[in-house]
């Protein structure tokens, strides 16, 4: 597939993804928050399909020899630490030893913390702000903002993560 | 934006999520302005998210797409971020 389609098809799919988050109100954060605060189930229902949706598929097409059991990036970032990255099941004593697991579970913890204050996750911020909430517009250029001031002077204060 | 698929593709996955919504949005006559009422707050938290999203490879979605495909990293961030969100709630409602 030639890379001109392969954005065509990606750009087109992004269309759908957002015409159908727009009329489902889909957010992942917001499913788990509506339970907690009101027993709602709707999202929740939601975000189960789309994790059992991905583990079929991505079952399915591994199986098929489509994809490969490697994460892009993390050859890119952990070339030189214990990461097997030929491999998915991860050994327990490699696992706890690497600084990049508990960075994962801070990094997830603070997120999940800041999304329910916002509100909804990341794509259900792009949604709120195709629908004219002007909040979505500052997290947004916050959002944006932040990849050039990680790139160009937060990058040197974090190597040590992934030295 | 480059994707993991190659360094020649462009994946204008937010542009088009933002058209896609627009769109339905304008069609089912669902689009108003709502104006800002905490600006800084959600510049502040927009900011930490992608940070965080760039350390740990992956917005919610992103992480949940990684936890379906098997990813021992990500089921641990799916977690955390689900003890994140209880904890917010519990602020939340603390301070209602």
């Amino acid at each position: 597939m030639s890379a001109v389609l392969l954005t065509v098809v990606i750009t087109f799919s992004g269309l759908i993804t957002g015409y159908l988050a727009q009329r489902s109100r889909m957010c992942f954060i917001a499913g788990f928050r509506d339970f907690l605060f009101v027993r709602d189930t709707e999202l929740l229902n939601g975000l189960f399909s789309f994790l059992l949706t991905v583990w079929l598929f991505s079952s399915l097409f591994t199986a098929l020899g489509k994809i490969g059991p490697v994460i892009p990036e993390y050859q890119a970032q952990l070339l030189n630490s214990d990461f097997q990255s030929d491999n998915l099941i991860i050994g327990a004593p490699s696992l706890f030893r690497s600084a990049f697991f508990f960075v994962t579970l801070a990094g997830g913890f603070i997120l999940g913390l800041l999304s329910v204050f916002a509100g909804g996750c990341v794509m259900r911020q792009h949604v709120l702000f195709a629908q004219g909430n002007m909040d979505a517009l500052y997290y947004l250029a916050g959002f944006y903002s932040a990849v050039v001031v990680y790139y160009y002077f937060l990058q040197p204060v974090f190597a040590w993560v992934y030295e | 934006m480059v994707s993991g698929i190659g360094a020649k593709v462009f994946t204008f996955t937010s542009p088009a999520v933002i058209a896609g919504a627009f769109f339905a949005a304008v069609i089912k006559k669902e689009r108003k302005i709502l104006k800002a009422q905490k600006p800084w707050l959600f510049f502040f938290i927009g900011f930490c998210i992608m940070i965080i999203g760039i350390l740990i490879f992956g917005c919610p979605t992103r992480l949940l797409l990684r936890a379906g495909y098997g990813d021992v990293y990500a089921i641990a961030a799916v977690a955390a971020m689900f003890a994140g969100i209880w904890t917010g709630t519990v602020i939340q409602r603390k301070r209602a």
